[in-house]
């Protein structure tokens, strides 16, 4: 079954990770190009999304990958996709779970380290308390691998706010922990 | 919203990434937030994914029906594109699926377009070189909510979409869709 007919347009485009090889197509209007990317890229956005807007998570996968397919022809150098999506997909996700108002900001002291085996364990009960900014902190670190530098620039925040940020977040999840 | 072309060339990583594409999850279940290596995640169904795919697409028209039917009896007649296709547009008088995924429809005069089509469990997109169309439904109780659009992929076209393919018109189709599975009874 194909996915068009203009799909392979760019050198080593059969190759590319994941979604990258059908952005060319999926630009041009390959509704089927569009439905493989939206394949590729729903896993992904839904396991940035739902950390961080929790219970309306499939809502803030939903308007995320809408800003993503809207806005894609803005999208100059396929390479660059990933880390495109990534900045869309923790902003509406951080703005769905304010919208939504669902949780207060927690009080804050220290976390298991990254990789530890206890933050896999009910991590959700315990994001459930923490504010929107610091569960979308936590994500990056914990989820997404990311050094606070470039967890700062997905965030749109100095490197000082980001470290600061994270420091609380995993105080907070600490706290919450052992609580 | 500008696009960005800095660093991060790489796909998603990270301990929890998963591998390989998926598919709209389960149509029967709808979709919600699951839970991977502690950590929750987020499905989209197959109606969520339409919408927004319809998004994406220029001169488009999107609409929603809630059918008063089961999944399995509304997509077991939309599935049968040999036969739904033509009862619900107009202006497609034969359409033949092919088990490459490629269809031949035949028009009213008897002009021809090739179709590629992407059949799955509560998800079709269709395409020629003209237009797009496409359906998806997933449970909702024991009722069924399904989903339609259409685009016009030709800027030359584009005064036709009202007519062919604006939001009344997918409404319409979603109706007859209603029509012909209450229709049927069950």
């Amino acid at each position: 079954m194909s996915a068009g007919e203009d799909t392979d347009d760019a050198p080593g485009a059969a190759s590319a990770p994941g979604a990258v090889r059908w952005v060319r197509a999926a630009q041009r209007g390959d509704a089927l190009a569009m439905t493989r990317l939206l394949d590729e890229l729903t896993p992904y956005v839904g396991r940035l999304c739902a950390p961080i807007a929790l219970a309306d998570g499939p809502d803030a996968a939903q308007e995320a990958l809408i800003a993503v397919f809207q806005n894609l022809h803005t999208l100059r150098e396929p390479a660059a996709l990933y880390g495109w999506v990534r900045r869309i997909a923790v902003r509406e996700a951080i703005r769905v779970a304010q919208r939504r108002a669902r949780q207060q900001p927690a009080e804050l002291a220290e976390i298991p380290a990254p990789g530890s085996p206890e933050l896999a364990v009910d991590v959700r009960d315990v994001l459930d308390r923490l504010s929107p900014e610091h569960r979308a902190i936590l994500m990056l670190r914990e989820v997404e691998g990311l050094d606070e530098r470039a967890a700062a620039e997905v965030l749109e925040v100095s490197a000082g706010t980001a470290k600061s940020r994270l420091s609380r977040a995993k105080a907070a999840f600490r706290k919450q922990w052992t609580s | 919203m500008s696009a960005d072309n800095g660093h991060d060339a790489s796909g998603p990583s990270g301990p929890s990434s998963p591998s390989g594409p998926s598919g709209p999850s389960s149509p029967s279940s709808p979709s919600g937030a699951g839970c991977t290596g502690g950590w929750p995640v987020a499905d989209l169904d197959p109606v969520r994914r339409m919408r927004v795919l319809a998004s994406g697409l220029t001169a488009g028209a999107y609409g929603e029906l809630r059918i008063e039917a089961p999944f399995d009896r509304v997509w077991s007649y939309l599935a049968d594109l040999d036969h739904s296709i033509p009862d619900l547009i107009g202006f497609i008088r034969r359409f033949e699926l092919a088990a490459d995924g490629t269809a031949v429809a035949t028009g009213l005069l008897g002009n021809r377009g090739r179709f590629d089509v992407d059949l799955r469990d509560g998800w079709c997109v269709m395409q020629d070189r003209f237009v797009v169309g496409g359906f998806a439904a997933v449970a909702n109780g024991e009722a069924t909510l399904l989903a339609g659009c259409g685009a016009v992929r030709t800027p030359g076209l584009r005064r036709a979409v009202p007519l062919l393919f604006g939001e009344r018109a997918v409404l319409r189709t979603l109706g007859k869709v209603r029509s012909h599975v209450q229709g049927s009874g069950g």
